[in-house]
């Protein structure tokens, strides 16, 4: 029973930074319906940029890249709508995936050019803090993680169930030309939800560094557990979004204590083509 | 007058044919057979996947994994049981088609962007498998495959070790896949195939089998990518679980949009502009793959029909030089 408690709380660690992506993911693809692969690229910028702030600056503590991070991301996410998305809005549906790879690979092949390839550590102080509940152990670097992202994806929760804006981008994402007629601003809302949805990518980088090699592809797993998280949530659920990092993180967690930590990715992506197969909108309807 | 376009279209193809086989007797440079016998590959792969992409309206993230099966068939039969390369290859294509059948059974059944993401998920599990089961596939590298023995005719012999060669073998099974995947755009097969990229509702509604002639398209395809790996495996001699995972799956996907969907000229455009372009121009591995995604956007945004679709909006008389 100990390994058990053990394994549900390390789920529920790594589920918390899957979420936070999975939750930039289902808002951009709620209003765009462009399943957003380049949020990948910002998970690596994120953890990056994290590296670089601590050599520049010194031993300064490494979650004050957050605030380079959230600019950085938000400035991009809102560039990449502008520039790629926007004008192919009205597109077959292949169009905005296929510029969604692009900008991936653009974003990836930039941060190898501009950061190097070689692959980095970030030291945290958080790291070598254990703490014992009982028989259960973790690091204060993981307890971090999980107030982070948990607060974070609470509050952008909170921010699109209850506040005005938050309101418009769910009528844009329930249906677009009635939002329009009522005078809400497509562009407006897309470039708000881009912007958004890049920022909380690279905050998920931020959280992820200390415990990754980080590097230019680092974001490249994240991301396709991210995509089926929103798949196992309902594309565009926001609350799917949450629940289903969760329960990935869970599946991880158990299916690598109880079965083999080497086909820990196969599990998931299985569990992943089993859903689809079996429902074809995600375990929860929007 | 059709009598006319038949006249064109033989001295276009006819002309590419000579061209290419010109080709490694122009350029001596063995590093530029090497480069072209691979683009060659390339086309063949990007052919295959354009009887999804292109004809049935499939977008798959997970060409490279039947890719890499073909590629590891091909290479296991003949290091770990030492069986030479015709029969290796005829067996690989055979094991491609069941793997890709057993896949596709459920998966077709997922519709949209869903299918997509199924596939990049199925390329991750094969890309991981293959790395994990070390007994069979070599773990990180399976080293090792020869080249076909060469053929003693009287006179001469055809030695499959000698680069050119190998060229004009890569060669042979290019036209021979891009000869299938026509003949079969314009059969009865691939009238249901564009029946279903152009309206899945009103396809069905015709009487047009979904689901089976989207099982059709991807066994097709996938048997065809199994051609490509085995003769990627025996050229290279040495190859990696990497090549079955999504990278390459993206790869074969953007060559086939940027050069332009269902067109001969577009396979050949989008394989040269992805792979030889970069190198010709001598850009640093690095600089690689932003070039890529920066062409796959402009395609995106600026010509979605792909550059040799674009051409052929131009004139119809450009459209008609162009296969």
């Amino acid at each position: 029973m100990e390994t058990l408690a053990q394994q549900l709380v390390n789920g529920l660690i790594a589920g918390s930074s899957y979420a936070l992506v999975a939750l930039g993911l289902t808002i951009i693809y709620g209003i765009m319906a462009v399943p957003n692969f380049a949020l990948g690229a910002l998970i690596a910028l994120g953890a990056l940029v994290t590296a670089v702030w601590t050599e520049w600056l010194g031993h300064v503590f490494y979650l004050t890249s957050l605030i380079p991070v959230i600019v950085i991301g938000t400035f991009i996410g809102v560039l990449t709508d502008r520039l790629a998305f926007r004008p192919i809005r009205f597109a077959p549906h292949a169009a905005g995936f296929v510029s969604a790879l692009g900008i991936y690979l653009i974003l990836e092949g930039g941060w190898n050019i501009l950061f190097g390839p070689q692959w980095r550590r970030i030291e945290s102080p958080y790291s070598a803090m254990v703490i014992n509940v009982g028989s259960i152990t973790f690091t204060a670097q993981h307890l971090a993680m999980f107030v982070i992202s948990g607060g974070l994806a609470a509050g952008t929760y909170l921010f699109i169930m209850n506040t005005p804006t938050g309101k418009q981008i769910r009528a844009v994402s329930e249906n677009a030309d009635a939002a329009a007629l009522l005078g809400i601003s497509l562009n407006k809302m897309s470039l708000l939800v881009f912007g958004l949805g890049s920022a909380l990518a690279g905050v998920a980088g931020v959280l992820m560094a200390p415990m990754a090699a980080v590097g230019a592809s680092m974001g490249l797993f994240p991301i396709v557990k991210a995509f089926i998280i929103v798949v196992l949530g309902g594309m565009g659920s926001i609350r799917g979004a949450i629940a289903g990092g969760f329960i990935l993180g869970l599946v991880e967690a158990l299916g690598a204590g109880y079965i083999s930590s080497m086909y820990k990715d196969v599990f998931s992506f299985g569990v992943f083509v089993l859903v689809l197969m079996l429902t074809s909108g995600g375990l929860f309807k929007r | 007058m059709p009598s006319k376009g038949r006249v064109s279209k033989f001295w276009i193809y006819g002309g590419l044919i000579t061209l290419a086989l010109l080709f490694p007797i122009l350029i001596t440079s063995g590093y530029w057979i090497h480069m072209l016998t691979i683009g060659m590959i390339y086309i063949l792969l990007v052919a295959s996947l354009d009887l999804l992409y292109g004809y049935t309206g499939l977008i798959t993230l997970g060409h490279g994994a039947f890719f890499g099966i073909g590629a590891y068939a091909c290479g296991i039969l003949q290091v770990k049981l030492g069986i030479s390369f015709w029969p290796s290859l005829l067996a690989s294509i055979a094991i491609t088609g069941v793997v890709a059948f057993l896949i596709g059974v459920p998966m077709l059944r997922i519709r949209g962007p869903y299918f997509a993401l199924g596939t990049l998920a199925v390329a991750a599990i094969i890309q991981i498998i293959i790395a994990n089961w070390e007994s069979v596939t070599g773990g990180y590298t399976l080293y090792g495959i020869p080249k076909p023995s060469s053929w003693n005719l009287r006179a001469f012999t055809i030695d499959f070790g000698s680069k050119m060669v190998y060229y004009y073998l890569v060669l042979v099974f290019v036209a021979f896949t891009v000869f299938v995947v026509k003949r079969i755009a314009n059969s009865r097969w691939g009238r249901a195939f564009i029946a279903i990229r152009e309206n899945e509702e009103l396809a069905q509604a015709t009487g047009v089998n979904l689901w089976g002639y989207k099982l059709l398209s991807f066994v097709i395809a996938s048997c065809l990518a199994a051609i490509g790996g085995s003769l990627y495996a025996s050229y290279m001699g040495a190859i990696e679980p990497a090549i079955s995972g999504f990278n390459m799956g993206f790869t074969f996907l953007a060559m086939t949009i940027i050069g332009g969907p269902t067109t001969l000229g577009g396979y050949v455009v989008g394989s040269f502009i992805v792979w030889v372009l970069p190198e010709f121009l001598g850009f640093a591995e690095i600089y690689r793959p932003l070039l890529y995604g920066l062409l796959l956007v402009l395609v995106m945004v600026f010509m979605p029909q792909g550059i040799i679709g674009r051409l052929k909006m131009l004139n119809p008389a450009i459209a008609r030089c162009i296969p």
